[in-house]
Formats: structure tokens, C-alpha cells, sequence
């Protein structure tokens, strides 16, 4: 289900069964395969990228680990020494104070000394290439890079070229994928729901531009969640879409019949220069997470969004503080969630390390 | 007068039919007899071709080679160099270079630096608007006089439709050949293909609207303009369809598509690989075999290069904020051999969208293996299987995907107006 488009048959150069990679093998320099970049060789975590690629039982654990972390966050001490004696640094090459904020308490919490780098648009366009800024921040010796970056496959690319005892958790790339974010939604979900099979989950929103909507997708889908449902406008919700693993509305109504989980997008205000929506008033006329509207839903119904909210345009203000509304819990899950992923990847790549045979 | 004689050779006549133990003799770079090896004939030297094939050197149609202005991503030597080896003898290159193409002195500085090099005939493409800016018509005329054989706005659509008719009304007056890549500027913004793996990757994408509606306005176009052009690197089913249509209604309009859309799909973007980020992208398995279908047709006239050697700094970024472009001179010949044995297409019909067909588009005398022709030709090894290797890529342009990829044929000589301009041969 969370590979839905493998083609008919992609040409092999060398016409193997099992060659997996499509019809191109890549020269050294361009460094092995997606699926299994972020995995170790005995499949466990080793760099956090996107939600595809992995098993459910990857899911679990990060879950049940956060869980563990959920009860630190409790106590008085809130450190616990997983990451001591590491370097974690905050690779941001996009703003983001909420996201990076989270990644921090993470980081030291878990111990690790932190380097919060805002790798300015400026860095890049004095010529210097993202390759070089990567090699120079390798100088400093950190351990582990969390990356945001505005281009779909930056955290792969980053990986692809770090040397091995480097960790690299990615933060949102591009259009791509959000992976983080999609877990501590998870987490929230499972906290308030319980078993996925049973879910109807609705997306409302952008989900063309949304990494959010395409992690959350993955892990919906791994997890083996009943019914996802993916709504918006036609431009903003493409058909192809549907390979994904979701089906695909475009009237809210009809798709919150029976939804236990709500799920509301952030909807960049750009949309509306470049032709993809007519205004805000009529997006939330149609696509507005309301009151009215969440009647449909379950009663037991929640509601979650990845925040920040455009109050009145995506949902509707008493909705967002209301009852139902979990958005500031997924927020403080957030942190156990990155916690969990953090200190599970960095112990599997000293894993890896120690297991490498000396020549 | 210096006559050379290829003996030992397996050649296919003017109809197809393979000629086994033939003889070819050319002249003062013409060919003088293609026939028997019986045939008493007086010539100096004598090349044995030890029971390989002779074909017609190979017309590639589209193949950028940076000189002069990205020096560092390729140059007139280099490139054709790497041609040679893929048995080009004839190729077209772009007019987006820096300067652009769009005056005779850098026609004459291409052509200068191209005779310079190892001797692939190099036909340059001028400028169909003044810096490719797609506002001024260029001085097509001088420039066709000077050398041009046909005029393109590279890979910048012309926008303004108005200029487009323009510029098409103008060459036709003239007879002149345009060289036009569909692709509508405000739906070609894109990265990737629009479809799966673009939505699954979170790439811009591009629809395959981009090309069927600039065909569709480029088709109306030339039917109320009388222009001559040449579609060039289709990449979907529909874009096909679109130009099948075109030629049973009697428009003049011709086509051709670039080798790697022969061979890669969007599926090959799957893992972010920069190497096959390409302009128009590689769509799906359905347009691959519809492009396909379309060589064994005729329909597409010509397979081109597209050749776009970048340096490698252009491809190791994020997929979205890489050049699109890939290498594909060195990779050519062996990918074509590859096509004819999947294709199942006779292989002289194959050949011929590499040498008459391209030749035809564009009124060159090349490409055939008749008495009287240039004495372009190339002796091929067509029993060798290898393993492509970073050691074939000769190119300056090391983004070329196919690296450990089995690639029949190998370019035993290659002979350019009666000079050999390439050998693989020690002795």
C-alpha cells in the first residue's frame, strides 16, 4: 500500500530479477538507494528521512520509546543521558522556530550539546555550494544533523554524503516529507484512539505542497489505519494522489461522516497569488474545519493540526480550542516523539560502527 | 586522388538485405563503390574490417556542446570526440552557448573549433530570436549563410505567440528549417514528470500538457504559416499522436526524440537520482513505449542525443535545484545497439532514424551508402556485450546514468569524409 507506483516494468540495465533500484544503477558518487539509505543493514534506524521505507515494526518502536520518553517529561528531572558527550546541530536552511525549538528541548534532553545553525539563503548564494557547507559543519565534528531544507530530497541527498558515524534526521524537506512530524501525530493518535485498523482518518487542505500530509500518509498506511481520507480543492489535490493510498473528496461534508480523526493542513497564503484557490473566505467556506461541520464527524471525534493555524481560514477558532482539539498535546508529544527517534538512530549507527569489521 | 578500400565487410544495400563479404571504396572523401569483394579495384589502402559492419556514420540532431561559454562542461574537442566514439560523423549543436548563436562571427568560431577537433562534421543551430530573448527575429538568413542549417530557440520556449508566428512565417519565406521543442513556458515550470513518483517525491511537476498543448498551437501554427519545422525530444504518448496526425493532414513537420526517453521513465526519479533529472522529463512506461512505437513507425524521424553534459557540481544538489540534462553522447551507440535487439525492429529501419531520417529533416547529403555520398561511415563490432564503465565516458559531462548498464556494439572506426577520425584499434 505505501509503494503503490511501481511501474510495469522499469527497465534493468542488466535485465536481473531483483535489481530493485529502477533502470539506473548510479556511479560511486552518487551513493546507494532511498529505501535503504536510512536503514542499517540489519533494518533498523540509522538516519530519519521519510516514512517510507519502513516496516511497521520501525513505527511501533519509535512509538513505544516515546511512550518512555512521555513519562521523563513528567518528573522533575527531565534529562535522561542517552546522547551525552554528542553533538546534535540544527541544520535550519528554512525558518522554523516551532520545529527547531522542539528539536533543541530533544537534543538536551537526551544530554547531547546543541548547535542551532541557520544556514542562511545568503551562505548559497555566495556561491557556496550545499556540499561545502556539509563538509564544514563535518569539520566541527557533531554527530548528528537534524535538516530542514526547501528542496524535496535534501535530507536524502545530505545522508547520501555525510561520512557513516553521522546520524542525519530529517526536518521537513522541500514537499517531500516531514517524517518527525508525521510520528509525534501518530503518537497523539494512538494515545487518544488506540488501534489504527479501526480509524477513518480525514486530511483536509494542500496536500499537492504538503510534506506533513505525505508522511502522515506513509505512516496512516503502515500502520494499517481503516480509511484515510484526503480532501481539498482539485488543484490542490491531485489524482495521482490516490496511489498514495487514500482516497480522495473534494466536499468536506461527505468525507467527515463517521471520521474519528481530523486532520486540518497549514495553507501557505501564496496558494492565492498563483491561481490555486479563489480567496481565503471561500476556502474556509469550503474546506474550513467548523463547528457545524465537525458534527458530522464522530462524536468522540479529533481534531489535530500540524500548526501554526490560520484561525478562519483552515479552522474555525472555537474548534481549534475547543474539546475535541488535541494541537497542543501533539506539540508536547513532539518532544518525546524526537526524542525517541533521536536516540534510537544515533545507538543503531554506534551499533553499526562497532559491528563494521576491522581490515 | 587517394582511394581506400573497406574489405572484408558486411554492409545492408538500399534495401535492407545484409551483403556479406562486401567491399567499400571511397574517393577523395566520396564514396566510389559499394559491391562484392570480388570486385578488382585499385586503392592504396586497404582496410580490413575482419567481417564487422559498415554503416553510414550516424547524424545525431540535437547535441549541446558548450563551447564557446561553459568550457568547463564541455568543448567542441571534447564533445565530438566522445561523438566519434558513439560513430557520429554529423552532428547539430545548440545555439545556447555564451555568446548565443545569433551572429556569424560565432558561427564561424564554432565551425573553426570544430575543424580544430578531430573532425566530426559539427552543423551549427543558430538562434531563431536574438539571444534567444524570444523577442527579435535573428539575422536567420546570414546566418544561414554562414553556416546555420536550422534555427531553434534552445530550450527557451518563445512565449509570446505572436513572435512565435513570426518567426515561422519569416523562415518559411526563406525555406529555412526550425528546430522546435514543445514545451509550453507557463506549463513547463516543473522538475519531473507530473504523475506518481513526482506527487510521491513532492517534485514540481510537469504536466504532459506541457507538450501537447505547445504541439497543438505549434501544429496550427505551421499549417497556417507554411514553415518547416522539426518537433524535436517528444517525450509523451500523446505528443505522438498529436504529430501523426499532423503528417497525415499534410503538414510539413518532422520529429525526433532523445535516446535516454527511449530508455528511462519517471520510475528512474524515483530515489532523487539528479542523473536523470532531464528537459522534457521521462514520463511514463506507457509514453516510453509510445515513443518507441513511434521510431518503428516513422512517425519520429530521428533518434537525437540530446546530449547536456553538465559539470558535476550542476547534478550533486537536491534533485528540484539541479540542471535537468543528461550526457548521452558516449552512451549513444551502445544504447541504440540495445534498442534494436529490444525493439524488434529490423535493424537498417533502426539505423535509418540516425542517418536518413535526421538527414532528410534537415536537406544534408550524409547519411547514406551510395556511390557519390561523403565517405561518412563507421565500422562497427556489433557482437560485443560490456559493461558501460566510468572509463567510456569521454564526454567532459560526467552525468550520464548508465554506468553498469550491458551495452551491445562497439565503434570500431569511425571515418569522416574519407578521414579516420576515431579508432579503438591498437595496431
Amino acid at each position: 500500500m505505501n509503494q503503490p507506483v511501481e511501474g510495469p516494468d522499469s527497465v534493468t540495465g542488466k535485465g536481473k530479477a531483483g535489481d530493485d533500484t529502477g533502470s539506473i544503477k548510479k556511479p560511486a558518487i552518487m551513493a546507494s538507494t532511498h529505501r535503504d539509505i536510512q536503514l542499517t543493514e540489519s533494518g533498523d534506524l540509522k538516519h530519519f528521512l521519510s516514512i517510507e521505507g519502513l516496516t511497521r515494526s520501525n513505527l511501533i518502536e519509535i512509538l513505544d520509546i516515546a511512550e518512555t520518553f512521555a513519562g521523563v517529561q513528567d518528573k522533575a528531572a527531565k534529562k535522561v543521558p542517552l546522547l551525552r558527550g554528542k553533538t546534535v546541530a540544527n541544520l535550519f536552511f528554512e525558518n522554523s522556530t516551532r520545529t527547531r525549538t522542539t528539536f533543541e528541548l530533544a537534543a538536551k534532553r537526551l544530554s547531547a550539546d546543541v548547535l542551532n545553525i541557520n544556514v542562511s539563503v545568503s551562505a548559497v548564494t555566495k556561491g557556496e555550494t550545499l556540499l561545502d557547507t556539509l563538509r564544514n559543519l563535518q569539520a566541527m565534528q557533531c554527530d548528528m544533523f537534524v535538516v530542514r531544507h526547501a528542496s524535496s530530497g535534501a535530507a536524502h541527498f545530505i545522508a547520501n554524503h555525510v561520512e557513516p558515524h553521522i546520524s542525519v534526521i530529517n526536518a521537513g524537506d522541500g514537499q517531500h516529507s516531514h517524517p518527525t512530524q508525521a510520528m509525534l501525530d501518530m503518537f497523539a493518535i494512538r494515545r487518544n484512539k488506540g488501534d489504527f485498523s479501526k480509524l477513518k482518518v480525514v486530511i483536509v487542505g494542500d496536500i499537492l505542497h504538503s510534506r506533513v500530509a505525505r508522511s502522515q500518509i506513509h505512516a496512516l498506511n503502515i500502520l494499517g489505519t481503516g480509511n484515510i481520507t484526503a480532501v481539498g480543492p482539485k488543484t490542490l489535490l491531485p489524482e495521482q494522489v490516490r496511489e498514495l493510498g487514500v482516497h480522495i473528496r473534494h466536499d468536506l461534508d461527505g468525507a467527515l461522516v463517521n471520521a474519528d480523526v481530523v486532520i486540518g493542513l497549514r495553507l501557505q497564503k501564496e496558494r492565492m497569488r498563483s491561481a490555486l484557490l479563489s480567496t481565503e473566505d471561500e476556502y474556509f467556506r469550503s474546506f474550513g474545519i467548523t463547528e457545524r461541520r465537525m458534527q458530522l464527524a464522530r462524536p468522540d471525534a479529533i481534531v489535530m493540526h500540524p500548526g501554526p493555524t490560520n484561525r478562519g481560514v483552515e479552522i474555525e477558532a472555537s474548534v481549534a480550542d475547543g474539546p475535541q482539539s488535541i494541537i497542543l498535546e501533539q506539540v508536547t508529544g513532539g518532544i518525546a516523539v524526537r526524542m525517541a527517534i533521536m536516540s534510537l538512530a544515533m545507538g543503531n549507527v554506534e551499533k553499526s560502527l562497532t559491528r563494521t569489521p576491522v581490515v | 586522388m587517394t582511394s581506400i578500400s573497406i574489405v572484408n565487410c558486411r554492409y545492408f544495400d538500399a534495401n535492407g538485405n545484409e551483403v556479406k563479404q562486401g567491399c567499400i571504396q571511397y574517393t577523395d572523401g566520396l564514396i566510389t563503390h559499394v559491391g562484392n569483394a570480388d570486385d578488382q579495384l585499385g586503392s592504396e589502402h586497404t582496410i580490413n574490417a575482419d567481417n564487422n559492419l559498415v554503416i553510414p556514420g550516424l547524424i545525431d540532431c540535437y547535441a549541446r556542446l558548450r563551447e564557446p561559454g561553459f568550457e568547463k562542461a564541455g568543448t567542441i574537442a571534447s564533445e565530438t570526440l566522445a561523438a566519434a566514439r558513439s560513430g557520429i560523423t554529423t552532428l547539430l549543436c545548440a545555439p545556447d552557448t555564451e555568446p548565443v548563436v545569433d551572429e556569424p562571427g560565432t558561427v564561424e568560431l564554432i565551425r573553426r573549433r570544430a575543424s580544430a577537433a578531430i573532425g566530426v562534421r559539427v552543423l551549427p543551430i543558430g538562434a531563431l530570436t536574438t539571444g534567444l530573448q524570444g523577442e527579435h527575429l535573428s539575422e536567420m538568413q546570414i546566418l544561414s549563410d554562414s553556416g546555420c542549417v536550422a534555427f531553434s530557440n534552445g530550450d527557451k520556449p518563445i512565449r509570446d505567440s505572436q513572435v512565435l508566428r513570426r518567426v515561422m512565417e519569416y523562415s518559411a519565406g526563406f525555406n529555412l528549417n526550425l528546430i522546435i521543442a514543445p514545451q509550453d513556458p507557463w506549463l513547463s515550470g516543473g522538475v519531473a514528470h507530473e504523475g506518481s513518483v513526482a506527487i510521491r517525491l513532492g517534485l514540481p511537476g510537469i504536466p504532459l500538457a506541457a507538450e501537447t498543448v505547445a504541439l497543438s498551437q505549434l501544429i496550427e501554427l505551421c499549417y497556417q504559416t507554411g514553415a518547416r519545422v522539426h518537433f524535436s525530444r517528444l517525450s509523451s504518448q500523446r505528443g505522438v499522436s498529436l504529430v501523426r496526425q499532423a503528417k497525415k493532414d499534410n503538414i510539413a513537420v518532422t520529429a525526433d526524440v532523445g535516446i535516454d526517453h527511449l530508455f528511462l521513465t519517471e520510475m528512474d526519479t524515483s530515489d532523487f537520482n539528479t542523473f536523470c533529472h532531464a528537459s522534457p522529463p521521462f514520463r511514463t512506461h506507457a509514453d516510453k513505449e509510445a515513443l518507441r512505437d513511434g521510431i518503428a513507425s516513422g512517425v519520429i524521424d530521428a533518434i537525437c542525443s540530446n546530449h547536456a553534459p553538465h559539470e558535476l557540481d550542476a547534478k550533486l544538489t537536491p534533485f528540484a535545484d539541479s540542471e535537468p540534462g543528461l550526457s548521452s553522447l558516449d552512451s549513444f551507440s551502445g544504447l541504440l545497439f540495445k534498442l534494436a535487439g529490444e525493439m524488434k525492429i529490423e535493424l537498417p529501419r533502426l539505423l535509418d532514424r540516425v542517418t536518413t531520417g535526421p538527414a532528410n529533416c534537415f536537406g544534408l547529403p550524409q547519411g547514406k551508402l551510395v556511390v557519390g555520398s561523403p565517405a561518412d561511415l563507421c565500422i562497427v563490432n556489433t557482437d560485443t556485450d560490456r559493461e558501460f564503465a566510468t572509463e567510456d565516458i569521454v564526454s567532459h559531462g560526467k552525468n550520464n546514468p548508465y554506468i553498469g548498464w550491458d551495452l551491445p556494439g562497439q565503434t570500431e572506426l569511425t571515418i569522416v569524409g574519407g578521414k579516420t577520425v576515431y579508432t579503438a584499434r591498437r595496431d
